[in-house]
């Protein structure tokens, strides 16, 4: 292995340590389940290993390439919209878990779209043109698709016993 | 006070506090490895891979048969029926699929067997799927390659040579806007049609309004045969309701033998390990007549919902799912 491959090495194993568990939570928010989670991720790190000294953020390109995997997860499961919601994940007691599982349940009835806005804007704190560029879409839409998810959730949860 | 009384921004932050809780105890059981996995692959690709392989093998059973004036296993002709029995109380029938053998998915787009005695000892095959990298899969002896300029189309190698294997992948074409990919016939191979590869096959996706459960249980000619899985990566055989079944590495799939030409398989969707247990036990494959009666009982609005993603020629029919 030369140098620049040794180095090369160290950036990715860096990264990773880094990168690893968030873009996994990242991922499972997208997808619901944790092995799929662990997939999408995986994939992710490998597109980058290789082109790291090309890429000039590689958190940014992760977390663009975790969207597109988690968008790939859905559409191989032929079920779009349908978040896993019923993997075996239970919201631990205490504090803000009634509310954590009822927003989970919401999210899991959210479009797609809405569902990466909301996640990339409430849990990875984007900003909507971060979102924008993420997704692909115009500021405009990726600010309306906060706006109609947030606005669902909280539908949702007003329909909720 | 509740989350519904607050204002806008408060209400964002309680949704932020929300997502970041359930990010948290959904990931909590899990270590977080220390490096990446080099050379990785989807436990999904290869399964359809070593469904492939089966297939194929299956295929030149058929072929011996027919030289023989002896029918063993049906190239397509014969509809595959299974009931699933039983269906947990909070779920019911969502959609009814019947696929042609001609556009079965997971078949090959190109397939090449070398033969020694009227059986397969090596195949070649150019088939859709999602790899990263070439790599081995020990106890399979498949090798997998993507195809330059076809990133979806990847290269199998079943029992092949390393420089042969490698010979082959150079050869390999692409038209990129098509997604027609083809390769030369290796010396000693002789190429094999995709619909000699598979019988018909049926779908049935159960749907449970109250749990969100989408489980769906395949049933088909295609063969696969534990003794392909075991060994290889993401795969395990184990027994359940006196089946072998070969399981995905994190139990969201499961696939069995329910009659001698017919295996099924379940996505799990959210089931208990006792009512996918329960779904492989008490699914039987049916007469025609029986199917026919089954059909008659489920609470569907039966409608045509035309051809299958990627197909051409598929017949669908699909249900919508009664609100439970």
């Amino acid at each position: 292995m030369s140098s620049s491959e040794v180095a090369e090495d160290d950036r990715l194993g860096q990264l990773y340590r880094d990168e690893y568990q968030p873009m996994l939570a990242l991922a499972y928010l997208l997808v619901g389940s944790r092995a799929a989670a662990e997939d999408v991720v995986q994939d992710a790190f490998t597109g980058i290993s290789g082109r790291l000294a090309d890429v000039a953020n590689p958190a940014a390109y992760l977390r663009t390439s975790v969207v597109n995997g988690s968008r790939r997860w859905h559409r191989r499961l032929r079920r779009e919209d349908r978040w896993v919601a019923g993997e075996a994940s239970p919201v631990a007691s205490g504090d803000g878990a009634a509310e954590a599982l009822a927003v989970r349940g919401a999210l899991a009835d959210l479009p797609a779209d809405q569902r990466e806005a909301i996640v990339l804007r409430y849990f990875a704190d984007l900003s909507f043109r971060e979102i924008a560029d993420v997704v692909g879409c115009p500021l405009q839409t990726a600010a309306t698709r906060v706006r109609r998810g947030l606005d669902r959730i909280r539908r949702e949860l007003e329909d909720r016993p | 006070m509740t989350m519904l009384e607050h204002d806008d921004d408060v209400f964002a932050e309680r949704v932020r506090a929300a997502l970041r809780q359930i990010a948290v105890d959904g990931l909590a059981a899990g270590a977080v490895p220390l490096r990446p996995r080099r050379h990785w692959i989807r436990p999904a690709t290869i399964a359809a891979a070593l469904v492939l392989v089966a297939a194929l093998v299956a295929a030149v059973v058929a072929l011996r048969a027919d030289e023989e004036e002896r029918t063993v296993v049906d190239g397509g002709t014969a509809p595959v029926r299974v009931i699933p029995a039983p269906i947990p109380e909070d779920m019911q029938v969502d959609r009814v699929q019947e696929v042609e053998p001609s556009t079965v998915e997971g078949l090959p787009r190109k397939a090449w067997a070398r033969m020694e005695d009227g059986r397969i000892v090596a195949l070649l095959m150019l088939h859709y799927g999602e790899s990263l990298d070439g790599f081995q899969v020990p106890g399979a002896r498949l090798s997998v390659t993507p195809t330059t300029g076809c990133g979806d189309v990847l290269l199998f190698g079943v029992n092949m040579a390393e420089d042969a294997f490698r010979a082959a992948a150079d050869t390999v074409t692409c038209e990129p806007a098509d997604h027609v990919a083809t390769a030369s016939e290796p010396d000693g191979f002789h190429e094999l049609a995709p619909e000699q590869l598979a019988a018909g096959q049926w779908t049935i996706t159960l749907l449970g309004g109250s749990r969100r459960a989408v489980v769906e249980l395949r049933a088909s000619a295609v063969p696969v045969d534990p003794a392909f899985f075991a060994g290889a990566q993401g795969f395990a055989v184990e027994q359940l309701a006196d089946h072998d079944v070969v399981v995905s590495d994190d139990r969201t799939s499961f696939r069995w033998q329910i009659a001698p030409d017919i295996w099924g398989s379940i996505t799990r969707g959210d089931l208990t390990d006792d009512e996918v247990a329960a779904l492989i036990d008490g699914t039987r494959a049916v007469s025609e007549a029986e199917w026919q009666e089954w059909l008659a009982t489920v609470p569907v609005d039966l409608r045509s919902d035309g051809p299958i993603e990627g197909s051409g020629t598929a017949t669908t029919v699909a249900a919508t799912s009664v609100p439970g």
